[in-house]
Formats: structure tokens, sequence, C-alpha cells
């Protein structure tokens, strides 16, 4: 019996725990949640905070990966814009009705081969045809798209059966950079965004385009139910996305511009 | 700096939210399972160790589920009023509270249960009532027991990172906790934030451990 009784006094404690009221904008200036993938946290919350000057409304950002991100966006989490670089999430959003209006392109990013800082091989993305016993670091394709388009790119050049026997293969971009900059890799085809970013690696050349896919980062509003404050939020922080000032924002990390 | 301060503010939150709730809750199921065999013990028993069995976001999948806005659960909390809890502190709480459920009751369980009963027995032959026996007897023996699960209630919950994640967001400055904040900052290229905070949690679990050694019995 005493059993049930903590039970009880444990589920209204939970419900009723003041926490709970993070949610309610009651009074509050209305917030915008945005979700995105943790390699975007660096540029957006330096969005927010020039939002957050210019506008009464707030951001708040939430950071997980895009299959994580529409899992909850289906289930009902009060996602209010979804960023995203995979295509297949976010027309899968699209086509469940969940999505407001269409997407729009946010950035756009390259790929680029990187080599560790001082190295003298490769000097261009041909060299990889002379790997020999070198390795090349690319994302999984499996499971990471910086692979499948490394993948992509590789073929494209006619460079895979070269490279094939030599690939070493990573979970994320993280881990490629990693890899690179402790010279556990002598090369990796990574994003332009990450390469940006690392001081132990340095670009070697830019994938030529025309080699794979463009890289392309979207933007969705989510259907849900807002009062008309949240609503006139939700457009001003979608105004402030597709401005010069984050395009420029794109361009300082790294980012391609999107137009 | 803000970042960093606004991730030990959300852990130090999240994590003695979670450790009181489960010493709240995880204390009676203790006691109960200390005692021999009665009916429904194996599966309290089984719930009890779920937790502990699943990976931490098919929890928080499991949750998310709950709370599904078409479900019952969340049609009940809007007839009391409340909102739903998703992405706010009462997910990362609640995913916290349910990871460490298993860890505290154990570790208070085996001290019950290692209470000689003789030695209750012969407080209630000297007429000391249940709550007296428990207070007197029973607690200080066990009090290692108790100690051990709250500290590992403590560093398990400003760990927690699956289940939060799916059930709570990764909002920094509201469901940010230590573990998902160390991922971020990693993921976005922070390197020096990230190891700020591996520090942090570093001598955060290793004061933890040596509190726990501390505080057993002396035999």
């Amino acid at each position: 019996m005493r059993l049930c009784r903590s039970c009880a006094l444990l589920f209204a404690l939970l419900v009723l725990f003041p926490a709970n009221s993070g949610l309610a904008s009651s009074g509050r200036q209305p917030e915008v949640l945005i979700g995105a993938a943790a390699s975007m946290a660096g540029l957006l919350s330096e969005l927010k905070v020039a939002y957050e000057e210019a506008n009464e409304s707030r951001w708040l950002l939430h950071f997980a990966s895009s299959g994580t991100l529409r899992l909850q966006i289906e289930r009902g989490a009060p996602i209010d814009l979804f960023l995203s670089a995979s295509e297949i999430h976010v027309e899968a959003l699209v086509r469940s009705g969940l999505a407001l209006g269409d997407p729009a392109l946010l950035a756009r990013n390259g790929l680029v081969l990187v080599r560790p800082h001082g190295a003298g091989w490769p000097t261009s993305f041909g060299d990889l045809a002379g790997i020999d016993r070198r390795r090349l670091g690319v994302g999984d394709p499996a499971h990471a798209p910086v692979g499948s388009y490394a993948k992509e790119a590789l073929s494209m050049a006619g460079l895979w059966e070269a490279v094939e026997p030599r690939l070493v293969l990573a979970l994320d971009a993280r881990q490629l950079l990693q890899y690179v900059e402790r010279g556990a890799v002598e090369a990796a085809i990574v994003y332009a965004s990450d390469a940006a970013r690392s001081e132990g690696a340095e670009v070697v050349e830019a994938v030529p385009p025309e080699f794979h896919p463009p890289v392309q980062y979207w933007m969705v509003a989510v259907n849900r139910e807002r009062t008309p404050e949240e609503e006139s939020a939700l457009r001003a922080a979608w105004t402030f996305l597709q401005s010069e000032a984050t395009r420029q924002a794109l361009v300082a990390h790294g980012f391609g511009d999107p137009t | 700096m803000i970042a960093f301060a606004s991730v030990i503010e959300t852990s130090v939150f999240v994590a003695v939210a979670a450790t009181a709730l489960v010493a709240l809750a995880g204390t009676p199921v203790a006691y109960a399972l200390a005692r021999p065999n009665w009916p429904g013990k194996p599966l309290v028993e089984v719930v009890t160790n779920l937790p502990l069995l699943l990976p931490p976001s098919v929890v928080g999948y499991y949750l998310l589920a709950a709370f599904d806005r078409r479900g019952p659960l969340l049609h009940l909390l809007e007839v009391l009023g409340i909102g739903s809890p998703l992405f706010t502190r009462s997910a990362a709480v609640l995913a916290a509270f349910l990871v460490s459920f298993p860890l505290y009751v154990q570790a208070l369980r085996s001290s019950l249960a290692a209470v000689d009963p003789q030695l209750r027995e012969a407080a209630r032959v000297d007429g000391a009532g249940r709550l007296a026996e428990a207070f007197w007897i029973t607690w200080p023996l066990a009090r290692g027991g108790f100690a051990a699960g709250v500290l590992l209630t403590a560093a398990r919950s400003m760990g927690e990172f699956g289940a939060t994640l799916v059930v709570a967001g990764n909002i920094p400055g509201r469901t940010q906790t230590l573990g998902l904040a160390v991922y971020t900052a990693l993921q976005s290229g922070e390197e020096r934030l990230a190891h700020a905070l591996s520090f942090v949690a570093l001598s955060v679990g290793s004061a933890i451990a040596w509190l726990a050694l501390r505080l057993q019995p002396k035999t």
C-alpha cells in the first residue's frame, strides 16, 4: 500500500512540476522552436542572438539528427521549424501533411578534399588515383550523407576502384576531421563547412561540383496549432533565416550561399 | 561562459529533481523487494529493471509515444489543465528518473536485505512499531546503500543523453544537460567547450565516487 501511495504522489509531483510551465508562453514572449543538426549549433547560436536583438520573440534551439527530429515532429513535439540537409526526411514530412507551406533552401555546402596540415600529398583531387598504401577517410555511405556524396563523387571521377580498398569509414563528419587531424588518414572528403573550422586539416581542393548532387540544407515550417502571436513569430523567424544577415553568417561559417 | 553556466544549471536542476523523486518512489519499492516472496513480486522486479535493459533512446521513444498528442495520457493532462510535458524540464526529469530508478532500487534493496532480521525482530519484541523500527534500526544499517543509490542516481541523471534527447529535446538553457552539451559542442567544432564540460563531468564523477566510499558504514 505504501507503494501505491508513493506512486500517486510521484505522479502528481511530476505532472504538476513547476518546470512544466517552461512551455507555456502565458504573458511571456512567444517562442519559436528550431530543430537542427548539432553541426549547425555554432551558426544558429549566433543567429539567435542577432534575431533576438531585432525581434520580440525568442528562439529555442534543439539539436538532433534529421531522423530523430522528424520522429519527434510526427509524435507531436512542439517543433516549429525543421532544418535538415536530408531531402528524404524533408520530403517525408511534406508527404505526411505536417509541413506548413513549401520547404525553402537555407544553405548549400560543398565537398572538399582535405589533408593533415602541412602534408605533402595529395595536391589535387586527381592525385587520389595514386593512393598506393595510403588511406582515404570518408563517411559511411550507409549512415552519413557526407559519405554517400563522397562515394558518388569518387565514382563519377573514375577514382572509386583505386581508392575503395584504402577507404576508412567514419560515422560522421566530426570523426572524419579527427582522423585527419590525428594523421590516422592521409586524406579525407568532408563538407566545406567542417573543413573551415578545423585547424589541423587543410583544404587541398574543392571536389568538382559536377561530380555529385548539390548538398542542400532545407528549412520547413511545421503544421501545428498556434496563437496569432506564435504565428507572427514563426513568420519573423522564417524571414530572418532567408535574409541577407543569415546569408552572411552562413558564408562566414563555411556554408554556401543558397542563392 | 553563458553556455557553460546554463548547462551546469540545467544538469544540477535535473539531477536534484530526479534524485528526490527516485528516493521518494524507490524507497518503498526497495523495501518491498527486500522482503521475502509475495504475490506479484517477480513482476515488480522485472518492471523495475526494465529501463536498465533498454537502450536509453528506446526509453525516450516509448515516453514520446506515451505522450503522443492523440493519446489518452495527454488528453488526461489537458483535462487537468496541464499541457504536454514534451520538450520541457519535466520531461528531462522524467527521463532521468526512469533510467536511474533501477539503480537506486538495487542499491538500497541490497543493503536492506543485508540487515540482520534478528535485529529487527528484537526491536519489535521490545515494543517498537514498524516506523520506529525502520527509523532506529534498519535505516542506520542500510544508510550506505541509500547513499550509494542517491549518488548513483545523481551521476546517472547528470549524464543522461538518449532518453532526454528524444523526449525533452537538446535545448540549451532548458533541457540540455551535461551529456548532451558535450556531444553538441563536439559536433559543432567547439572543442574547448567540450573539454571544459568533460572536465566538469570528470570532477563530479570523482567527487561522487569519493563520497560514496566515505558514506559506507565502517564494519
